[in-house]
């Protein structure tokens, strides 16, 4: 109990915060009547614990909440949620990450089976429909979690590992973007007649023009999710990003279509 | 005083009446909880709303015979806070500012409101309280301002009730040693 016959510290500590057990609080209170030192040790901390606690309560209890933030502005996440099927809301975060998941590993297969075509140019044709999927993938997760930011938010390391398996499949779907563009930029002017040299003049300025605009979107992209992980704006923006990718690749449907 | 059980249970039952009595009921002490801890209007804001959604949204998770609502709810509270807090710790990316730091001056991070603000509760327990570790910053918190138990800290901070001890301890003795350091400077300036 004691050092050199005073109370140690840690019991000092301990008799304040109310951690000590009954037989050793009766032991420091018979302590305290015969010792002015300790008595005055513990006044001291007495006094800074209620310092302690009298600012904390003063600055914290100074703030009060904004008018901003009432019942109207949650009401409309509470009535979504309870909207929900309760058999929804059980894999409502398994259900998200599968996809994120699972889109990833169609993006990547389609880019491994398209990476012939990166260095020999060749008439518009669809990439396959591994890469369109995930897109489809990518499309369902950005709009769930868009949906949730309103409902439910997921904790944050769920929400940044989707966004970034979803910043992952952008910049996937991008690079095959590029090579869709080049090809019906190459199509296009064989169509139209121009001279070899000119048509190959025409893909390149089309592959830089599609690469900066890549490069943009991408790194701008990384910086804007990054610091609004979770916010609808990051959905949003993800979605958007996805629906034109999604356009962007269904493209050569069309164009093979006519 | 509107009877919490009744207002729990009304809200189970679908009475969205219910469930903004809750939310009045509880929304400014959340948000202070969420201001002591995070020590910025804004994120306390973002915390608290999120805190209470969860709270009425998984109403039906609370169980009154493991703890107090108030309990419950603060561990709510602790969990989205900490959860904005690890978001603030990621090391800052930006590439705008990279492309325009010869142009644009640094941006302040407070708003001259939140300059107000802070500048009134620039308290030395109160500056103090905000050097500490996150998890000594709850313990401190909850026990002095919260006026929870050390069980209820060990069920809101989910740790060993020791721990919740210890850390209460360990904070004090951190406030102690800054208070002392500050006292110190302070005594110096006015000397000077």
């Amino acid at each position: 109990m004691t050092t050199n016959k005073h109370i140690s510290e840690e019991k000092l500590m301990g008799y304040i915060y109310r951690t000590l057990s009954d037989a050793e609080r009766e032991s420091f209170d018979k302590h305290l009547s015969d010792c002015p030192t300790c008595w005055a040790r513990l006044a001291d901390h007495e006094l800074r614990h209620r310092q302690i606690s009298g600012s904390l309560e003063t600055a914290i209890n100074e703030v009060s909440p904004s008018r901003k933030m009432n019942f109207a502005a949650i009401a409309p996440r509470l009535q979504r949620r309870r909207a929900q099927p309760q058999f929804w809301r059980r894999f409502s975060l398994a259900a998200p990450l599968a996809m994120a998941v699972g889109g990833l590993v169609l993006a990547f297969f389609g880019l491994w089976q398209n990476l012939g075509a990166f260095f020999v140019p060749q008439p518009p044709s669809p990439l396959g429909t591994l890469p369109t999927l995930a897109c489809f993938c990518f499309v369902f997760v950005s709009m769930d979690q868009f949906d949730r930011a309103f409902a439910m938010r997921s904790r944050f390391i769920i929400m940044a590992m989707l966004a970034f398996m979803l910043w992952l499949g952008t910049l996937v779907i991008g690079l095959l973007n590029i090579l869709v563009i080049r090809d019906l930029v190459l199509t296009a002017c064989v169509s139209a007649g121009y001279k070899p040299a000119e048509t190959g003049v025409a893909a390149i300025l089309a592959v830089l023009v599609s690469a900066v605009i890549y490069i943009i979107v991408i790194i701008g992209g990384a910086e804007y999710h990054y610091k609004r992980i979770g916010h609808p704006s990051s959905w949003k923006l993800f979605s958007w990003t996805i629906v034109m990718q999604l356009f962007i690749m269904v493209l050569p449907y069309f164009f093979n279509g006519r | 005083m509107p009877n919490l059980d009744r207002l729990i249970e009304r809200w189970c039952a679908g009475d969205e009446k219910a469930a903004e009595a809750l939310y009045n009921l509880h929304k400014t002490r959340v948000y202070r909880l969420s201001f002591g801890l995070l020590g910025n209007i804004e994120d306390a804001e973002e915390a608290a709303q999120d805190a209470l959604t969860y709270a009425l949204l998984h109403i039906h998770d609370f169980d009154p015979r493991r703890s107090k609502f108030t309990t419950w709810l603060h561990m709510i509270t602790v969990s989205r806070c900490r959860d904005l807090f690890r978001k603030k710790r990621l090391p800052t990316l930006s590439f705008s500012a990279w492309f325009n730091r010869d142009h644009a001056p640094a941006p302040s991070d407070l708003n001259p409101e939140q300059h107000t603000v802070r500048s009134e509760k620039r308290d030395m327990v109160w500056e103090a309280v905000q050097e500490l570790s996150p998890s000594l910053r709850e313990a401190i918190v909850l026990r002095h301002w919260g006026e929870h138990t050390y069980r209820e800290i060990a069920d809101i901070a989910g740790c060993p009730l020791r721990t919740a001890q210890s850390r209460v301890r360990l904070a004090y003795r951190h406030l102690e040693k800054l208070l002392t350091g500050v006292g110190q400077r302070q005594l110096a300036e006015e000397a000077i």
